[in-house]
Formats: C-alpha cells, structure tokens, sequence
C-alpha cells in the first residue's frame, strides 16, 4: 500500500521516456533441474499512485483514464464513485445513476465484443501447435463468415453508447462527483433502440457457440491452468449478478461464501496487498485467509460462479446451464472465461435494452451533494475483473492519497500459478525454452485477457521474453517473442 | 486635426479614432487579431505578443500600438502566424500543461489558440519546472502550473473589484502571480464572487469543485475555432487588396463610441 | 560520409511483388519523433502519388487494432510500415508468415501477424503481408519531426519500395468481407 503521509510533497516526474509493455517471464529451476517457481514480472513502472498526489480530487475521473486507452470507461467510473463520496453525492439522482449504468454496460458489451474475433479462432485460445482435433472442432464457428463482422458491429454500437453518455468515444468526460454532466438526447437514445434487437441476436448466437465450444474442449484443457481458487466479485446484496455497484463477496472453490462485505469503504478490511522484490506489481489476498491461501481470481469467471443469480431472463438461464458443468459449484477451468464472458455479453445487452426504455435517461436532474469528506472508495466490475479505486484529500482538496487496485494485479498471483503450472509440464528436466513453451506460456496469460499497458512497439521491440534461470540465479537460456514474427 | 485616423490591415482599409489601438480599431471593424493577454475591457498590457503585427514592416503588439493614420498593417501573414506558434508553443513547453486531465480543456484560449495555429507536437524541450498549487482558499485555486503570466487577473482584480488580490514577484524565468499580502489565497481579500475569478484564459485560476460540469460539445471552442465570432465567420471584409473602406461602427452595426 | 547501407530483401525465393490490390497501413506516433516513421512513409507515397491508380490505397494509424483485420481481409497484398528499433541496416522487409501466431497474450495489442491471421481465419481473406520496418533512433522524446538518420533511412525504404516490381490488377469488386461491412 502506499504511503499514510498527510502532507502533500510535489512529485515532480521527468518527461516520461516511451512506455514500453512486455511481460517477463523467468522459470526457476532447483538444483534437481526441476521447475520450482515461474514468476510474471511487470516491468513497467507507471507511478500513477504517487503523481496524482497533489491534484485536485475533481480531476481524478478524468486524469485516471490516461491509465489505459482501451478499457477507460471503468477507470473513469470506478474514479467517480470513490470521488462521490468526497462531496457527498454518492445517492445519485435517478437520471445520473442511470446514465452511468448505461455507460458502464456500453463499454463492458463492447469489450467483450472484442473476445468475438477470438471465439472462430481456436489458435488463440490453445496455441498454435494444439491438438488439430481440438481445433477443428470449431469448424461451425470458422465457416460463420459473419461472426467477425458482427463483432465490429457491437464494438462500434457499444462505442456510440460511450460517446452518448460520457461525451467522448475514449476518455470523455461524463461522470463527475455527485453525479453525470450530461443525459441522453432523444435522436441519441432513438439510434442506439433501432439497433438493440439486432445486438440481442449477435450475443445470443455467440453465446450459443461459446457454450459449444467450452462443451467440446473441456476434456482437453491440459496444462492451462484448470485449478481451483477463490473468487472475489462484487454482488448486490441479494447476490445478483451487478457490475455497476455492489457488496464486496469472496467465495472460495467449493462455492461457499468466504465473505461479503456490504460497505465498499471497508475494502481495506478484506484486501490486503502483498509486495514482492522481483514484481511492481503487488499481490492482493484475503485477509481472513493469509497470502499463502488467501489469493483469488477475478473477471468474468468469477462473477458468474459468485453470484446466485442474474436478473436478467436470457443471461440467467445460460449462467444455470453453465453451472450445470460443475453441478452448481465454481467452474474453474481457465477456458470457460469465454463462455462466461459471452453470458455477461448477453446480459449487458438484455441490461441495455431495459435501460434505453427508461425515460429517466433523458432527464436533467443531474447531480446531488451533501456532506463532505476526506476519503473515498469507489468498487466496480471493470469487464477484466473487480476495480478498486481510493482517494483521501486535504482539507484543501487536493489529493494526498491514491491506492488503485487494477484488475489485473487481483489476477497477479492465478497468472503465476498458471505460468508455474505450464512451466512445470513442458520444462521439468529440459535445458531449452521451445516455440510449443512460449505458445503454451502466451495461452496461459492470455486466458486472463491482462492490461499490462497500452503500448505500441515499434518492430523489434518484445513482448514477451522467457527466461530459464538456473537455483542460482544463473540464466541458462532465454527466448524472446516478438512482436513482428 | 481629426480625430479620426485611416490604416491599411491585410489590404483592407480601416477607420478608427486617434486614441485607439490597432487592436482596439479591429476588433470595432470585425478582424480577429490573435490575442492572449488582451481581453476588452481591460487595460492593454502588451506582454504576451501573440497580438504581434507588422507596422510598416516593423513588429509590434497590436493591443498598444496606438492606430496610425497612412500605415500599412500586416496581421493574417505566414510569417506572423509562425511567430505566433513559437509564443504558443514555448507557453506550453515553459509550464505543465496535461490538457487530458485539465478542467479547462475546451474552454482554454491557450489550448484553443494553439489548435487554430496548428500546433500539434513541440519543436521545444519541455522544461517541466515546479510549481506548486495554491488550494488553501476554500472556494479558489490557483495552479501556477498553467499560469501563462497574462495578468488578466490582477488587472481585473484591480480595476473591477477595486481589490488587487493578485500581483507579480521575481523576474525573467522566475516571474510569478502572486497573492497579495504575500502569503497564501485564504488569508487574501479574494472572494469566489471575485469577477477576476472569470478572468483567467486557462485553467489556472478557477473556482474550486466546478470541473467538467460542461460537457464535451458545449465548451467554448467544441464547434468553432478561437477568434471565430471575432470577424472571421462574420462581419470580416470579402475579396483581397481593393481597398474597400469599412467604417467601424456602421459595418458592424454597432454604436460609434 | 558513410558507407551506403544494405538493403535486405525478403525471405520469398521470387522476389517481393505488389501484386494486385495493395494496402500500405503505417502505423505509429508522429508526435514522438521517429516513431512517426510509418506514417511518414505513407505521406511520402502519397506525395509521389503512388497511390494514384484504384487498386492501390495508402492509410494510417496511430497503432494497430483489431478492426484492421477487417480492413486487411479486403485487399490481396498488404505492407505494414512501422519504425524499427536501430539495427545495422536502414529498413527490414520481410513476408509475415503465414499461419504465424495469431495474437499477443494480451487483447489490447494486435501485431503484423496476428492481423493477417484473423484477416485469413475470420474472413476468408487470402490476403498476404508485408512488413516493412524502418530503423529509428530517437523514440523518448516529444516532437513532430525525424531525426537525420532516420529521415536516411525513410529515404532508403522509399527508394526500395518503388523499385518493386507490380503487376496491375483490374477493378474487381470490392472483397466479401469489406462488403458485409459497408454494406
């Protein structure tokens, strides 16, 4: 965690030099010549957290968005509900809440569109050297000539969503403390209804070919990280499914509920971060269990096997056929994210539908205050997993204290332990990191789709570098992806 | 003599009274010349020299070059206009300005002024100099990151609120507003009432908690580029060098002063 | 007065070609110095009017996503331009392979290969690619220009390109896949 120091001190950052993201990954050997640990080191150092201090709290929806150019929205309303709270707004007006929630489903369904162009592509989800049979077997999904189209579609549907409500199509403006800048115009709300019944049919088709595909694969999950672990996804109270606001629920592998914390502000209670020496990144666990036993996994997975239920129609009936494959307990395998994400596709479009029927969304009552305070916590479900947000102000309301819990750092230690688990298949006893290694290590991460930055690179640079190191620190040999192979 | 005095701009003839200032004669005629410093209404001051035009070949500040009868006045040339980039750009290379998370953004005349001139990247290294942020008032804040030393606000802060809350210390590099009686804004007489609080062209003196309640596409410059409604969508003289006369208060429809 | 630098060729025994419909996508930040060398080499291209006749289309980006593959699966040939960290010669050009990776293991970045392979996978496309990677040095700093080196090497790249060998492909209709997009 960051530093408690009240005072503010000017932190005055160099010009930063070109951010450059790429994942590490370094598998230590023991003296045996066997896989002890694989470690995901992120590299970079983005400094968000110490920079912000000093700055005024109104800026934080706005400011914290630069963190990432392709999933902003939740940084931008996960910033707003924590800032809410400094002026005493957090009971929004019906018209804010609403436009907010539509904002929020908007950019989740377009990111989760995304995953579309992957579905046909069964290369990517099992690497390119995978068992040809478990490839064809999408044969369905790669003669659907419009599924990836449909795909652009939604993304562009969702976009406009984004671009109605927080003003902009990437780092708008929309949310502000205490409530919305702006509510949706009627020529707005008409052209995003004209397209709902179509969206509802593209999520439903997907929906049904990621259920026959996760049905088909789940024999052959092989090394990639079909392991058991605790969940951490927010609930409404009732433990319906709610990405937008709700109670703090930890459940662990057998389904049964850990915890669930109904005050957003205590997440300090339950969370707590570890830091390790080789990673910027931190580990977060539950504090009731430790950080050997108490780390967790979050996203799409998560929030479907947490919840008891979701509240809408379609989406519902999927979540039960697809708890079904594990007789109504967690699913763990890291390849039914897909599905799961495809369930909550259709669900924010089924959310949508009912939101753009509200007359609320029009509405010009758009903020609310009361009493101020000097710290705030804002939680929500960003599409790639629960996003922690907490600022503290000085009584002249700039900034003293930022604490960001991305995530993808609440995935840290179950990307680990998939890497750990791959490495330990396809490395124990050899001297050599093999093209069918690196594949199996990229299938691996990409499982938890992680932000490690929004980089661009220029040909050459590297995204990811493999390392075998032997127990004394030694490397034995090392291999780099690249961008342009 | 008359009061009244003649002057060439761009080829356009134009009529203004002795006392006033090419800028002042413009401004009356509809022609936009590009300014930072200079607000109607206050006192001329003639530091920021975006307002720079040519006076029979020499370069002046418009906003204190009091009209000359007879003269010739370039203001639209290439030349000028890359004058102008270099003080737009080395405004912003000399102070920390993050438009992606700044509140004034859209409504900023700086940031307006450097998209109607086509800056784009700097040419210039950023300096990156610290500033503090003075947010001990309870309703106001200053953040001397932005400040582009316009004076705007200690001259409306003296002229309009009878107060002078805002002045300048040092010199050069390390010229600064500062709070009179030298200490900090809430031991100032300024008030969140103050209009000098309105005065400021950027997003350095601002009212506190008032951030990003316009939204994107009803800001200032969303539609239309800085200097827009000055002349140049309106009122601004068609056709190039025919010496087509315009009388300041009739083609603008406006009461001579 | 230096050497004059080599130039590499591609891996394909032919010979490069721009045969039939051809895309040039650069790709990259002009506003961070000679990371705008792709689309600086675009601009230079279309200033020498190279992408005058119909079956040839020149675009930029600041990045590749994952649209792009929809708009690569409409055309027969595609080069990727983009800087290059420094290496010995000015520019590199290579065939991306085919049946290569398909992406990076992370959703928010999409490379040369991947693209072509969800152009070719998703869309039927028999597209085939280029990439073109121009060597720049200076990538930290902001600012709206190249260096002198890499300004060469563009000058390099450029003077290859056009020596390429092209076989004109008459107007065809536009390919499937950009047609289920426009309609």
């Amino acid at each position: 965690m960051t530093s408690q120091v009240e005072s503010v001190e000017r932190i005055v950052i160099e010009p930063v030099t070109r951010v450059e993201g790429h994942g590490k990954v370094t598998v230590h050997r023991d003296r045996e010549g066997n896989v002890s640990e694989a470690r995901l080191h992120i590299v970079e150092f983005r400094g968000f957290e110490r920079f912000i201090q000093g700055r005024p709290f109104w800026e934080m929806p706005v400011a914290v968005q630069r963190l990432c150019g392709i999933c902003p929205v939740s940084h931008h309303l996960c910033a707003a509900k924590a800032v809410d709270r400094l002026v005493g707004g957090e009971d929004l007006t019906p018209t804010a809440l609403k436009i907010r929630r539509l904002m929020h489903y908007g950019q989740f369904f377009q990111s989760h569109a995304l995953h579309f162009f992957h579905l046909a592509s069964p290369d990517l989800l099992f690497g390119a050297d995978a068992d040809p049979d478990v490839r064809n077997v999408l044969g369905v999904a790669v003669a659907h000539p419009d599924l990836a189209r449909q795909g652009i579609l939604m993304r562009r549907w969702g976009q406009e969503i984004i671009r109605a409500t927080a003003g902009k199509k990437v780092h708008g403006t929309g949310a502000i403390p205490g409530g919305v800048n702006k509510s949706l115009t009627l020529a707005d709300r008409d052209a995003l209804v004209a397209e709902v019944d179509t969206m509802l049919e593209w999520s439903r088709a997907a929906l049904a070919l990621a259920r026959a595909y996760t049905m088909d694969n789940l024999a052959d999950i092989g090394p990639y990280g079909d392991f058991e672990s605790n969940y951490v996804a927010l609930v409404r109270s009732d433990g319906a499914l709610d990405i937008y606001d709700g109670e703090l629920r930890a459940i662990d592998a057998r389904g049964e509920v850990i915890l669930q914390e109904p005050d957003n502000q205590a997440y300090l209670d339950v969370i707590a971060e570890e830091v390790r020496p080789w990673s910027y990144m931190k580990f977060p666990y539950l504090r009731a269990l430790g950080p050997e036993k108490g780390w967790y996994r979050v996203g799409p997975l998560a929030r479907i096997n947490a919840c008891d239920y979701i509240d809408t129609p379609e989406a519902e009936a999927a979540r039960v056929e697809f708890k079904a494959l594990a007789d109504g307990r967690p699913v763990h395998a890291a390849m039914a994210y897909h599905w799961a994400r495809m369930i909550e596709l259709l669900h924010c479009a089924e959310v949508i539908e009912g939101l753009l029927g509200d007359v609320d969304l029009l509405g010009d009552d758009l903020t609310t205050s009361g009493t101020r305070r000097r710290e705030g916590v804002g939680i929500l479900e960003a599409p790639r997993g629960t996003l922690f947000h907490h600022y503290r102000v000085g009584e002249d309301d700039l900034v003293t204290l930022c604490n960001l819990i991305v995530s993808t750092t609440s995935n840290n230690e179950g990307m680990n332990r998939s890497v750990t688990s791959v490495a330990r298949h396809a490395m124990d006893g050899q001297e050599q990191i093999t093209e069918a290694m690196m594949n199996q290590v990229e299938v691996a991460i990409r499982a938890y789709d992680p932000c490690l930055s929004c980089a661009t690179h220029a040909l050459g640079n590297m995204p990811l570098v493999v390392e075998l190191v032997d127990d004394g620190g030694a490397v034995i040999d090392r291999r780099v992806r690249s961008a342009a192979s | 003599m008359s009061d009244r005095v003649t002057f060439m701009l761009d080829g356009h003839r134009i009529e203004a009274y002795r006392s006033q200032t090419i800028m002042d004669a413009a401004i009356e005629a509809g022609v936009y010349i590009p300014r930072l410093c200079h607000v109607p209404g206050l006192d001329p001051w003639g530091s920021c020299r975006v307002c720079t035009v040519k006076v029979n070949g020499r370069p002046c500040a418009a906003c204190i070059q009091p009209a000359m009868d007879g003269a010739t006045v370039e203001n639209d040339t290439d030349e000028l206009n890359a004058w102008r980039r270099e003080l737009v750009e080395m405004l912003f290379v000399g102070g920390n300005h993050f438009c992606m998370s700044c509140e004034k953004s859209g409504n900023c005349e700086l940031q307006a002024m450097a998209y109607r001139l086509g800056v784009t990247a700097p040419t210039h290294p950023y300096l990156a100099p610290e500033r503090d942020v003075d947010a001990s008032h309870p309703d106001i804040m200053l953040d001397h990151n932005r400040c582009i030393l316009c004076a705007r606000c200690v001259r409306t802060s003296r002229d309009l609120d009878g107060k002078q809350v805002f002045g300048f210390v040092y010199r050069g590099a390390e010229r600064r507003i500062a709070v009179d009686p030298g200490v900090r804004l809430k031991d100032s007489e300024a008030d969140v009432t103050d209009r000098a609080l309105d005065a400021c062209p950027v997003g350095a003196l601002l009212r506190k908690r008032q951030g990003f309640q316009v939204p994107v596409g009803g800001r200032a410059y969303d539609h239309e580029p800085i200097g827009a409604t000055d002349g140049e969508a309106e009122g601004a003289p068609d056709g190039a060098s025919d010496g087509e006369s315009l009388e300041p208060a009739a083609s603008a429809g406006r009461e001579a002063s | 007065m230096t050497a004059p630098r080599p130039v590499t060729g591609t891996q394909s025994e032919n010979g490069p070609r721009l045969d039939g419909r051809v895309l040039v996508l650069g790709y990259g930040n002009p506003a961070r110095l000679d990371d705008g060398l792709g689309p600086a080499f675009c601009e230079a291209l279309v200033a020498d009017g190279w992408d005058a006749p119909e079956y040839r289309t020149v675009q930029t980006a600041m990045q590749l996503h994952i649209e792009h593959a929809a708009e690569v699966a409409g055309y027969d040939l595609v080069v990727f331009v983009d800087a290059m960290l420094p290496g010995p010669e000015s520019f590199v050009f290579e065939v991306v392979q085919p049946g290569a990776r398909h992406a990076e293991f992370t959703t928010h970045s999409a490379s040369p290969a991947g693209i072509l392979g969800l152009a070719r996978g998703l869309f039927g496309s028999e597209v085939r690619g280029y990439t073109l990677g121009i060597r720049g040095l200076e990538f930290g700093e902001f600012g709206e220009y190249l260096g002198g080196e890499a300004r060469r090497n563009l000058d390099d790249a450029l003077q290859f390109f056009h020596g390429l060998p092209a076989r004109a492909e008459a107007p065809v209709r536009r390919a499937a896949a950009a047609e289920m997009i426009h309609g």
